[in-house]
């Protein structure tokens, strides 16, 4: 498995229809290392109400402005949220001819992300509507273990399941910013 | 039976231990929540420290600035980030003018500070892990006037349920003293009736059984009182109906039965065998015999 995502390609240069994809991904990357940030600090929140708007920031970045939890009060701006544009990728590349060992590789890892990120979207509701500290702790740490699992392990050798940085290091780019 | 005034000392000591516990209970409960309080808020520092180096190794100026004035939406009163000297973040709330910044230290601290308005908030500074180059410091305000509220209401509510526990308790004490009260009551007045070791009372309406008071009704009383009234007498049913149920032309030889049933049982309550006391004379009535003659002696 590991080797269909990335575990056996070496580093190369990128081919010249990933250029687009390769773009997604990098801003999944960073937003996910962003969404960690906000996950751990969340965990360790002095406060149940520090833990909830962080845990909020969460639901946000993976959300989106349109998302049905989405709070604009922790939001300085439109955010086009990871999960519709997750979704939207994996859309556009079903629709188009690409190598089919790469479009059995993108399809299977960006669902397992898609899975992860929304174990981890609803980790974070929890632990926003939780009205203990502890628990909501609890349900923030889970959601951190599943940002980290859709963002996928950085030796390529271990990505049984997939993730970003897998794809990137498939491709050719770096997986860590 | 206690004095009064021992009784009331007793209430007294219990309202006072119960008080100190509480009080104690909630002390202690305050100082528990402020430990982890500032557990929790170094490990939180930690965290933005530990994301504020990685930040500013990569040159991602923005993104510390953001994730400090995201902070002060929560707890935090200002977020202060510094290397070299040099401030690489301020966010602060309107008014809050946090204290100078060490110049340099390489240990943590955490210090439960007054703010102008009189409330508390707990100083954070620690040294951010830099791998290398100059070094830097975080520094941290978190609002904790919400701890003395928490406190002051942890203690109203241990307060409240001590207080419950103390009325729980009177309410108890009442109820056994007023049981009481009728042994009491007989003791030291002269008895209306004395046959052994029964004594009935007409002021107090008590009969007592070797000291120890007997339950009756007003109908069991009066039908007591009047076999008592000439012990080894036979009453027949028709003396016993007037004098217990006078005004009642419904009332008959069963209700007698009956009642003379209860009294019976009420006796045999306080000392078994005590039933005996009260003898049906077939065809005739009923009539009282002593204690004694009943075989029953005082233990």
């Amino acid at each position: 498995m590991a080797a269909m995502v990335g575990g056996t390609v070496a580093m190369a240069a990128p081919p010249s229809w990933a250029a687009g994809l390769l773009e997604e991904l990098v801003w999944m990357r960073d937003s996910l290392v962003e969404v960690s940030y906000f996950c751990a600090l969340a965990a360790v929140a002095p406060t149940y109400r520090d833990q909830h708007i962080l845990a909020m920031r969460v639901v946000n970045v993976l959300e989106g402005s349109g998302g049905p939890h989405f709070d604009p009060r922790l939001a300085s701006e439109d955010m086009p949220g990871i999960l519709p544009r997750l979704e939207g990728l994996a859309q556009a590349l079903a629709q188009r001819d690409l190598p089919p060992e790469d479009k059995e590789a993108l399809k299977f890892s960006l669902e397992n992300v898609r899975v992860f990120l929304s174990l981890a979207l609803e980790a974070a509701l929890r632990g926003a509507g939780s009205r203990r500290l502890v628990r909501g702790a609890l349900s923030m740490r889970q959601a951190y273990a599943f940002i980290l699992a859709a963002l996928g392990p950085e030796d390529p050798r271990l990505a049984y399941l997939g993730g970003i940085r897998p794809l990137l290091y498939r491709y050719g780019l770096p997986p860590t910013p | 039976m206690l004095p009064r005034w021992a009784l009331a000392m007793g209430v007294a000591g219990l309202l006072l231990i119960t008080g100190l516990a509480v009080w104690l209970i909630a002390a202690r409960s305050g100082g528990q929540e402020l430990a982890e309080f500032e557990e929790r808020s170094l490990a939180y520092a930690r965290a933005f420290a530990d994301a504020a180096a990685a930040w500013i190794a990569a040159g991602n100026q923005e993104m510390l600035a953001a994730a400090a004035n995201f902070m002060l939406l929560g707890s935090a009163l200002f977020v202060q980030v510094s290397r070299d000297g040099e401030l690489l973040a301020d966010e602060r709330l309107p008014g809050v003018s946090p204290p100078e910044l060490p110049s340099g230290t390489d240990q943590e601290t955490a210090r439960l500070l007054d703010l102008p308005s009189g409330d508390k908030y707990l100083d954070i500074v620690l040294p951010l892990p830099l791998e290398e180059g100059p070094r830097g410091l975080v520094h941290l305000g978190l609002d904790a006037s919400w701890l003395g509220a928490a406190v002051r209401g942890r203690i109203l509510l241990a307060v409240g349920v001590g207080v419950g526990i103390d009325l729980l308790i009177l309410v108890a004490l009442l109820l056994v003293l007023r049981r009481l009260r009728p042994a009491k009551a007989g003791e030291g007045t002269q008895p209306s009736v004395e046959l052994g070791g029964l004594r009935i009372y007409d002021d107090g309406k008590l009969v007592t059984l070797f000291g120890e008071p007997v339950r009756l009704s007003p109908k069991q009383f009066t039908l007591l009182r009047l076999l008592a009234s000439s012990p080894g007498k036979v009453f027949s049913d028709r003396e016993i109906l007037r004098e217990v149920w006078p005004d009642s032309r419904y009332a008959n030889s069963k209700d007698v039965k009956q009642y003379v049933y209860l009294v019976r049982q009420r006796l045999g309550k306080v000392r078994p065998g005590a039933e005996g006391m009260i003898v049906t004379v077939p065809g005739f009535g009923y009539k009282l015999i002593p204690p004694d003659e009943a075989g029953l002696t005082e233990c």
